[in-house]
C-alpha cells in the first residue's frame, strides 16, 4: 500500500500548499472553517485485520481545478450549473441541437432538482447551444 | 450517516475553483498539463491526462466533479488485470466521503429479512472468502463513438477495466439475514449521495435470484489490495457479466424489498431498448425498454493504434483483449480483408470465464499502401460482435468489431 500512502501524501502537500476556500453543500452552506493543513495530518488510521487480510481506514483530498465557462453569458452557467458537476461535463460534450441542451437542462432541473430559477433557462440553454465546438 | 466517519458531515464541502485555480503555484508539477486526443468523431476530443487523483496514477480526465477517469488505453497492453491505480472512475454524485474508517464501517441488511444485520468489516472478513476475475465495464463505455454523438459521458473505450476481486458471496451475507418468501429484489446503496435535497439517491436492484446466485459477491480486494477509494472502498458490489451500474461502490446498505424496485435509477435511467443489441434508429420512439443487464462481447487491439506505420512485407506481430461479456471467450479471429475472412488468434491463459482474455496473432504485412485488420470475438454462448454499430439515445452496450487502420511505409 505505499503506492495508496504516497498518493496520500501527495494530495495533503496540495492542500497544505495552497489556502482552500470551503464552502458546503447546497442547503449547508456557511460556517464551513478553511481546510487546515494540521487537520490533514492525523494520526495513523484505524486498520482492521482478520483473516490475514488488512484494511486501512482511507483519509484523501479531491483535486479541484475547475474550469469556468467564459464568454459573453457565463455567468448565469457558472451560477447555476457548477455546484453539481464541473464544467469539464459540459465542455466534453459534442454539438448538440438546442432542442438537446433544452432536454438537458430540464432533466437537470426536474429530475436532478438542481435549483435553476426558470428564468434563467433560457439565457442558459442559448449559451450551451452557442459553445464553440 | 455516522457510522462510517463521525465528522464527515462537516467535511464535505467543496472546493471554490476559481479560488485555487488562482492561488496554484504555476511551477507545481501537479499541473503540468498533458493532454491526450481521444479518437472521437467530431470532436470535442482533447482531454487531459491527471495525476491528482487521490490513489490514482495517470488517468485521462473526463470530468473532475463528480469523478469521470478513464483508463488510457495503453495500460490494457501490460496484462489482463488492469492496475487498481489506473482503474476507471465513474461516479454520479459529487457528494463522496473523502475519509472512510474501516473500522466504524457498517453494512446494514434491512428489509424483507428475519434478521436485520449490521455487519462490520471484521465480521465479513472471517465470512468464507472467494475470488473472482471480471470485467467491470461502464454501461455508457465507448459512447463518444456513437454516431449520430449523444449527451453523456464521452468515453472513448477505456471505462472498463477486469480484476480479481476477493470477498464474500452475496448470496451467504443474506442467508446469515434470512431472506423472507416473497422477496423479490435486493436493492443496494452505497455512501454517496446527491449534493441537492429530493435528487434521487443512487440506488440499483438485482432480481432476488440473481442476488442469490452465489456469484454476486462484496469485495474488499481488487487485485490483492484494498480498493482505491474512488473505486468504492471498503467494499463495492460485484456482479460478474453484468454491466457497472449494478457494481455499487462503497456499498454500505443493502435493502430486501418484497415489490420490484420503481426507483429513478431502475425505473428511468439506465434503460435500453428491449431490441437486439439494443439498437434502434436515431429519433425512433415508441419501443419498449429494459434495466440495462448482461455485458455483450468485445475485443480490442491493444498495441496497435490508427495511423501506426507498419513495415512493408514485414511480419507484424498483433495482439489485444477480449471478454465475452456475460461468459467466457470461444474465440477471437482477425480478418484483414474487411471482414470477408478470418482467422483465428492465439488465446491467452483463462484467467475466468468473466475477465479479459489476452489474444494475439502474426499478420503479414502487403508490401504497400494501407492495412486495415479487424478483430472479432465470439462468445460461449455462441454470441459474436456485430460488424455494424449498434446506436441508442442513451449510447449503451456499444461492441460493434473494432478496426484500426495501418499504414505501411
Amino acid at each position: 500500500m505505499n503506492r495508496s500512502f504516497s498518493a496520500v501524501a501527495y494530495g495533503v502537500a496540495i492542500v497544505a500548499g495552497t489556502v482552500l476556500f470551503a464552502i458546503g453543500p447546497l442547503g449547508r452552506q456557511g460556517g464551513q472553517p478553511p481546510v487546515a493543513a494540521a487537520e490533514q495530518q492525523a494520526p495513523a488510521p484505524p486498520t482492521i485485520s482478520a483473516g490475514g487480510v488488512t484494511l486501512r481506514s482511507v483519509n484523501v483530498d479531491f483535486p479541484d481545478r475547475d474550469r469556468r465557462f467564459e464568454g459573453l453569458g457565463a455567468d448565469v452557467v457558472n451560477n447555476n450549473c457548477l455546484a453539481c458537476h464541473s464544467a469539464g461535463m459540459v465542455l466534453t460534450q459534442p454539438r448538440l441541437s438546442r432542442v438537446a441542451w433544452q432536454a438537458e437542462v430540464e432533466k437537470m432541473r426536474n429530475t436532478y432538482k438542481a435549483p435553476v430559477d426558470a428564468a434563467d433557462v433560457p439565457a442558459i440553454v442559448n449559451y450551451l447551444a452557442t459553445l464553440p465546438r | 450517516m455516522t457510522h462510517y466517519a463521525p465528522n464527515s458531515l462537516s467535511r464535505r464541502r467543496f472546493l471554490r475553483a476559481a479560488s485555487v485555480l488562482a492561488l496554484l503555484p504555476p511551477t507545481n508539477p501537479a499541473w503540468a498539463d498533458a493532454f491526450v486526443n481521444l479518437d472521437l468523431p467530431q470532436g470535442p476530443d482533447q482531454r487531459t491526462v491527471t495525476t491528482d487523483f487521490p490513489q490514482k496514477g495517470r488517468m485521462i480526465l473526463q470530468r473532475s466533479r463528480p469523478p469521470l477517469l478513464e483508463t488510457p488505453f495503453d495500460v490494457f497492453d501490460s496484462g489482463v488485470f488492469t492496475p487498481n491505480d489506473q482503474f476507471f472512475v465513474r461516479w454520479h454524485w459529487a457528494l463522496i466521503p473523502t475519509e472512510v474508517d474501516a473500522a466504524a464501517f457498517r453494512l446494514t441488511v434491512r428489509g424483507h429479512v428475519n434478521q436485520a444485520l449490521s455487519l462490520s468489516m471484521a465480521d465479513l472478513l472471517t465470512m468464507p472468502r472467494v475470488e473472482i476475475a471480471a470485467v467491470n465495464q461502464c454501461s455508457g463505455n465507448s459512447r463518444g463513438l456513437f454516431q449520430p454523438r449523444v449527451p453523456g459521458g464521452q468515453w472513448e473505450n477505456g471505462a472498463m477495466g477486469n480484476a480479481l476481486w476477493t470477498g464474500v458471496r452475496l448470496r451467504d451475507v443474506l442467508d446469515r439475514a434470512g431472506v423472507k418468501s416473497g422477496a423479490v429484489a435486493a436493492r443496494f446503496k452505497g455512501l454517496d449521495e446527491p449534493v441537492v435535497d429530493g435528487a434521487p439517491t443512487f440506488l440499483k436492484s438485482l432480481d432476488i435470484d440473481h442476488a442469490r446466485d452465489g456469484e454476486v459477491m462484496l469485495a474488499y480486494q481488487m487485485n490483492g489490495e484494498q480498493l482505491p477509494l474512488l473505486n468504492g472502498f471498503p467494499m463495492r458490489l460485484i456482479v460478474p457479466g453484468w454491466y457497472s451500474t449494478y457494481w455499487v461502490k462503497m456499498l454500505n446498505d443493502i435493502e430486501i424489498l418484497n415489490a420490484p424496485d420503481d426507483n429513478y435509477w431502475m425505473k428511468t435511467a439506465y434503460r435500453i431498448p428491449d431490441t437486439p443489441h439494443a439498437n434502434v434508429k436515431p429519433g425512433e420512439t415508441g419501443f419498449a425498454t429494459v434495466p440495462i443487464n448482461r455485458m455483450a462481447p468485445r475485443s480490442f487491439f491493444t498495441n496497435l493504434t490508427n495511423g501506426a506505420t507498419v513495415k512493408p512485407g514485414a511480419p507484424l506481430a498483433v495482439r489485444g483483449i477480449a471478454f465475452g461479456g456475460d461468459c467466457g471467450v470461444v474465440q477471437v479471429q482477425l480478418s484483414d480483408d474487411g471482414g470477408t475472412a478470418w482467422r483465428a488468434a492465439a488465446l491467452g491463459p483463462d484467467e475466468g470465464k468473466y475477465g479479459f482474455r489476452r489474444w494475439s496473432a502474426e499478420v503479414a504485412a502487403p508490401s504497400s499502401g494501407g492495412l486495415t485488420l479487424k478483430a472479432r470475438c465470439t462468445n460461449a454462448n455462441g454470441e459474436v460482435q456485430p460488424a455494424e454499430p449498434n446506436w441508442n439515445g442513451g449510447g449503451f452496450m456499444r461492441n460493434v468489431i473494432e478496426s484500426v487502420r495501418l499504414v505501411v511505409a
